[in-house]
This record gives structure tokens, sequence and C-alpha cells, in this order.
């Protein structure tokens, strides 16, 4: 049994998430695996405050994820948010195991990122964890929003093989693929 | 340098050269003169509505109906201007997506639309309204291809800005260069799609038929309905349908999505488990969330240094001027902080410059427009409040989950609910009254949503960091889902209208060959979405053109 979603977001639970996502898939739990909002009840609160009515918060953190998540109740309501690409490599090498693809929907600038696409700035060793997860043979896709252009492994691994030029996604259009910051 | 590239600068130019170019064309008339000057008068528009697309959105310029409407008011044709403004008004709405993803240029496709209807060689014929509308529609999507371009540009100073630390380019510069390219935009836009392709048009004409070459000098086309604009031609009829389902799916998916209104009404509401959107719940006990501390409950406040809020609105007004895809609104969040820096003392000035110090070097935040109000209440709250609650973590993390968790509930308040009701409302209006539509809908539109912005700045205010725990109160959680449900009947009363004034009585055959493409328009439409929608829509359709096709049997209709 799948999640509805694994979305990983450096803003974890937000507008795009929310109504952007939620419209579509009608969520009945928004799971975040986040080790900072779990030790931290402030903002946890603030994430439960604003979730949407018909929908609850819980936390994990990555690894906890990983150990507990075929216990989890109610997977297929569940969108399973991670703030970065570390936080979803540890909880997969904790045994966590995703069941379908895994959404790459925003990770943005930060010192030493590179542009990837519009919505997706990798460090050196961001890449470096994407392309491991794509060389084990993980369903990754980035797509920022449901009618957005999708960007699934292949392009991803032609992407972060080194390609330069302007590209467009998959379904519809157009990204920067390889711009450096 | 900062001087000259203040916010005001740039949105001061768009009204000169509205201003400039109106005056001159009111001064040169028609002819090869004066249609120098209603170009110039069209692209100094065009500035300016590009600029509120990308910056100032509470002004509703943007709307292709206000757009359109003022762009024909300006050359004396409003009607043509409004009725054009509807059509793609129509459109528009049912794709746009919530969530703050990019979206269609749809002021500037309004205006270009507008300014081939009127400016076409009259050899055009009955395809003047298609032609034009096709332009728009290519205006959008050049428009969204140019934002996207923007916000690289603004990524690409902010990391340059990083980089080399430059100590002239503050968050302000940094506002007032995203602006002043909006402007530019919008000249480039009125420069591409319609100064330089009508004028060659016209010389062209003018060159085969011996005809002058003066642009806007020959008759109005003497609309008295806005379905005398529409030609009974596929193209157009299809789009219209087009434009009607995407409008029903719009109201259909505000209802399914709203939740909260329906229930409340059927009394579902108040889930007893723990965080399940009940608001509140789970937030109570943590402690330092100010919303209903005593500091808040006791309605002790202020302090605040005099003209604090008169500062901020510019900056908070202009806040998506530098939007980058980098670090989307952090050059506006830091010229935020910027400006409390230079409207305090002591360590309140001290804590301002610091977040915009921490901002300048930090990463991506993001919030809806409308939230950054209570977002810059909150910190005014936490850095000039009386009681100077001191800040258990660092200032710029009230941006960065405050902004996260607002942006849901603003996202479906501003885009949802509040702008789609009053362009809705206005659409219902305009073809019975063109210019009073134009005008609820500006009138509307800034009060409304400056009235709430103001809203959520006052709360803010009260509630420092209490904002990142929401809205307090059942009313206002539940206020988008009930506005958000209202846009069904508010659909079907402008379906209403428009059918109503359509004049039928003019033309049935015509009518009834419009309804015919409707039904074709429809199922490309729905096999392109979803096919769920087909049935719906083919019914619609056919029921319309037998009841078209009925009336004029028994000779109902003239």
């Amino acid at each position: 049994m799948s999640f509805l979603l694994i979305r990983v977001d450096d803003r974890l639970l937000h507008g795009q998430v929310a109504l952007g996502w939620g419209a579509l898939l009608h969520p009945r739990i928004y799971l975040l695996a986040d080790d900072r909002v779990a030790a931290d009840a402030w903002e946890l609160g603030a994430y439960r405050a604003m979730a949407p009515e018909g929908t609850r918060v819980e936390c994990r953190g990555p690894a906890a994820l990983g150990r507990e998540w075929g216990g989890l109740p109610d997977r297929e309501g569940t969108v399973v948010l991670f703030r970065g690409l570390s936080e979803l490599a540890l909880a997969l090498e904790a045994g966590f195991e995703p069941g379908g693809a895994i959404n790459l929907g925003g990770i943005h600038a930060s010192p030493g990122s590179q542009e990837i696409l519009p919505f997706l700035h990798l460090t050196r060793e961001q890449s470096g964890i994407l392309k491991t997860l794509l060389a084990r043979g993980h369903d990754l896709f980035a797509q920022e929003l449901p009618g957005g252009a999708r960007y699934g492994s292949v392009r991803l691994g032609e992407i972060l093989g080194g390609l330069r030029s302007q590209s467009g996604g998959e379904e519809a259009g157009g990204g920067g693929a390889g711009r450096k910051r | 340098m900062p001087r000259l590239l203040s916010p005001w600068a740039a949105t001061g130019l768009g009204v000169i050269g509205v201003g400039a170019a109106a005056a001159a064309r009111a001064a040169m008339g028609a002819g090869a003169g004066g249609d120098l000057a209603l170009m110039l008068l069209f692209a100094a528009w065009g500035a300016l509505v590009s600029l509120d697309e990308r910056a100032l959105g509470p002004f509703v310029l943007h709307e292709p109906l206000v757009a359109a409407g003022v762009g024909g008011a300006l050359v004396g044709r409003l009607t043509e201007g409004v009725f054009l403004g509807l059509s793609l008004q129509w459109i528009w709405p049912g794709l746009r997506p919530l969530g703050g993803a990019r979206q269609p240029s749809a002021g500037l496709a309004a205006l270009i639309g507008v300014a081939w209807y009127l400016l076409l060689p009259d050899a055009i014929g009955p395809w003047r309204f298609p032609v034009a509308l096709g332009a728009a529609v290519a205006g959008a999507a050049w428009g969204r291809a140019a934002e996207e371009l923007l916000r690289g540009r603004n990524a690409l100073r902010e990391a340059r800005v990083d980089r080399d630390g430059r100590p002239l380019w503050s968050g302000e510069s940094l506002i007032a260069a995203g602006a002043a390219e909006a402007l530019a935009r919008g000249v480039l836009a009125s420069a591409l799609f319609f100064a330089f392709p009508l004028v060659l048009m016209r010389l062209g004409a003018s060159a085969s038929t011996g005809a002058p070459a003066a642009l806007a000098s020959g008759p109005p086309p003497g609309a008295e309905s806005w379905s005398d604009l529409m030609p009974p031609e596929a193209a157009v009829a299809a789009v219209w349908f087009f434009a009607v389902g995407g409008l029903l799916r719009q109201a259909l998916g505000a209802w399914r999505s709203s939740g909260g209104g329906t229930a409340v009404l059927a009394g579902r509401a108040g889930s007893t488990e723990p965080g399940a959107g009940e608001g509140t719940a789970g937030v109570e006990a943590i402690p330092g969330v100010g919303a209903r501390t005593p500091a808040a409950d006791e309605g002790e406040r202020e302090a605040f240094p005099p003209g604090v809020r008169r500062r901020l609105w510019i900056p908070l007004l202009l806040l998506q001027g530098g939007f980058s895809r980098a670090f989307q609104q952090r050059s506006g969040f830091r010229n935020l902080a910027e400006s409390l820096g230079r409207s305090g003392s002591g360590p309140a000035r001290e804590r301002a410059v610091a977040l915009a110090g921490d901002l300048a070097g930090g990463g991506a935040l993001n919030t809806h427009p409308g939230a950054a109000a209570a977002l810059a209440g909150a910190l005014v709250r936490v850095l000039h409040g009386r009681r100077q609650e001191a800040p258990e973590r660092p200032l710029a993390r009230l941006l960065e989950v405050g902004g996260a968790a607002l942006a849901q509930w603003a996202d479906r308040a501003f885009w949802g609910a509040g702008r789609p009701l009053l362009a809705l409302a206005a659409m219902a209006l305009a073809p019975v009254a063109p210019a009073a539509s134009v005008v609820s809908f500006v009138v509307g539109g800034v009060g409304l949503e400056l009235g709430v912005r103001s809203a959520l700045w006052a709360w803010g205010a009260r509630a420092g960091w209490g904002v990142v725990s929401g809205l307090p109160g059942r009313f206002w959680r539940v206020l988008p889902g009930w506005g958000s449900r209202l846009q069904a009947p508010v659909i079907l009363l402008a379906l209403v209208v428009l059918v109503a004034t359509a004049g039928f009585d003019r033309d049935r055959l015509a009518w009834a060959m419009r309804l015919g493409w409707f039904m074709l328009g429809g199922l490309a439409g729905s096999l392109a979405t979803r096919r769920v929608m087909l049935w719906g829509w083919m019914c619609w359709g056919v029921s319309l053109t037998a009841a078209t096709l009925a009336a004029g049997v028994p000779g109902w209709a003239k």
C-alpha cells in the first residue's frame, strides 16, 4: 500500500501543497518527516493550526519514519513531506519504502546551490544524493504543481549528467536546466 | 542610485507615461500623429498593467475586464474594450491555479486584444474579434515566459549581491529594479504584439487600397450587445464554450475544495482529533505563541513610532516586484526589514537591521502577498511593542514559518474566494452596464483587498509571534470556504445575464450556429481536460440550441 504523495519541499506544508495538490488528492493526513519540527512544539503547532479543515498534521523524524512507516494508519490518505533530500535519504536508509514515485516539489536557493530547475536548486552534496537515489532505482519526478511541467527520473538523470542546454518538460512548459547561479 | 531606483520612481514613470500620451492624443486628434500618440498611450497603460500584474496586485489593473475596459476608454471605445475584456475574463479565471504558480499574463493579453480589435484594418471584416482574441492569447503566453525570465533576472541580481556584498544594492534597490523591469515588459509587449505588426498591416492595407493609413479613424463597429462582437464562427464559439467549461470547473472545484463551508453548514465541523484542522487545537498550550497571550488579550500594544505603518505600505505593495526564481520574496522582506530599521530607534532598530542582514544572506522566503501584511504587523509588534516580547527564535523564523503557514489561508481567501467573486460580479454586470462593471471592479477590488490587508496588519500587530498559529476564531478560518461556495451561484447569475443579453431576437440562426459550435468546443475542451465533464457540456449545449430553435418556431422571438 503506497502513500498518496511523497514530496520533498523545503517549506513543508504551504499553499502549493495544501491547495494545489490537496485539491487534487484530497489527503486526510499530512505527515511532516522532519527532525526540526518534531523537536519544536511551536512550529508543529503552527503547521497544525493552518492545515486545511478535515485534515490533520502529524510529525516524525526521518529516521523514525523509516522505522515506523509500516505501522502507520491510512497510508493511502497520507501526504508525506520531507524538507530536503538528505532527510529523504535518511528515511530510506532507515527502511522507509515509498511504494511509488517521489515528488521533488521545491528546494530553493542556498549558499553554493545550482539551479537545476526553476524550483530546484541543489548543492553539490544534494546533487550527489539525488544521483545516488536515481542510481538505486528510486522513481523520482520533479513537479511543482499539478498541471505544471513534469520531469521524470530519466530527464532528471540527463540534467544531472551535465546537460547545460535549455530544456522543456516532459509534458509542458520549460525550465532552465543546469543554469549556474 | 538607491534614491533614483525608488519604487515610487518606477510607478511614477508609468503614470506620467499614460498622462503624457493621453495629452498628446487629445492634442493631435485622429490621424497619423494622433495614432502615434495612441500607440504610446497603449504602451504606457501596458507598462502600468504589467507592473500591477507583477507587483501591485491589489489594484486589480491587470484583471482583463479592467485592463481592456480602461484601454478602450482611453481611446474613447469603452464598450468594445469592456466586451473584449469580458471575453478574456471568462477564459482565464478557470485556468488560474491556486498556490502561487506562474499564470498567463491575462492583463497584458486583454490590452493586446483591445489594441488589435480597434486597430485592425477594415479589410479584416467579421474576423476582427477572433483575430484580436488570438493575438491576446499569444500575448498571454509571451507574458508568462517574460515573467519567468524576469524572475530569473531578479535571482541573478540577488545572487550577485550575495556574492559581491554590494552595499548600494539594498532591498529597496532590488525591488525597484524588478519594478522597473516590469514596466519595461509592458512596453515591450506593446511594441512586439501590436505596434509593429499593426502598423505594418495598416501600411500594407493602405498601399493596396489607397485608403488613408490612419489607425483608429474608422467608424465604431456599432456593437449593441456583447454578442454583436462575436461572429458565429467556429473558433470564437469554441473558445467561449471552453471558457464557460473552465468557469463551471472552477465552480465545482471551489465547491469541492472549500471544505469548511459545508462542514459548518452540516454541523460536522469541530473534529475532536488532535490537530484536525479545527484550528486552535493543540496550539493553546504552546508557550510563546501570542495570539491568545495576555499581552494580546489585554489590548496592550503600540508604542510604535509614528508613521511606521504608513512607511511600510509601499514595501508591502511592491513585495512581489523583486520576486525571484531562486529566493522568491526574500528581497521584498529584506526591503520591509530595512524600512522597519529606518523607522525605529534603539534596540528596535538594531533588531530590524539584524533581521535585514540575516535575510540578505539567507534562504528563500515566500508567502501570499496579502499574508505579508500580517507578518509585517507582527514584526512591528515584536520590534516596537511596549512589552518587547523577547523573541526566543531568530526573527527570520517568524517570516519563514508564519509565511508558509499563512500562505494556505491567504491563497484561499484572496485567490480562491475574494478575487474570483469580485471578477464574477463585475462580469455579471458588464453586459448591462459596461462602465459600472469596470468601476465596481476597481473600487471593490481596491477597497476589499486593501481593507483585508489592513485588517491582517492590525491582527498581526496585536498577535506578534501568534500570527504563526493562524487567525483566531472559527469565523475567520471558514470565511474563505464560504466565499468559494458563493462562486457557483454567482457564475450561474453571470451566465443568465449573458444569455438574457445575447440578442437572440436579432439573429436566431446565427445563435443556433454558435451554440452548435459551442458543443464541439466543449467536446474538444472536455477531451483535453476531464472526460467526466463531457456529458454535462454536451447536454448544456444541446439544450440551449434546442431551446433557441424551438423559441423561433412559434415566433416567441422576433
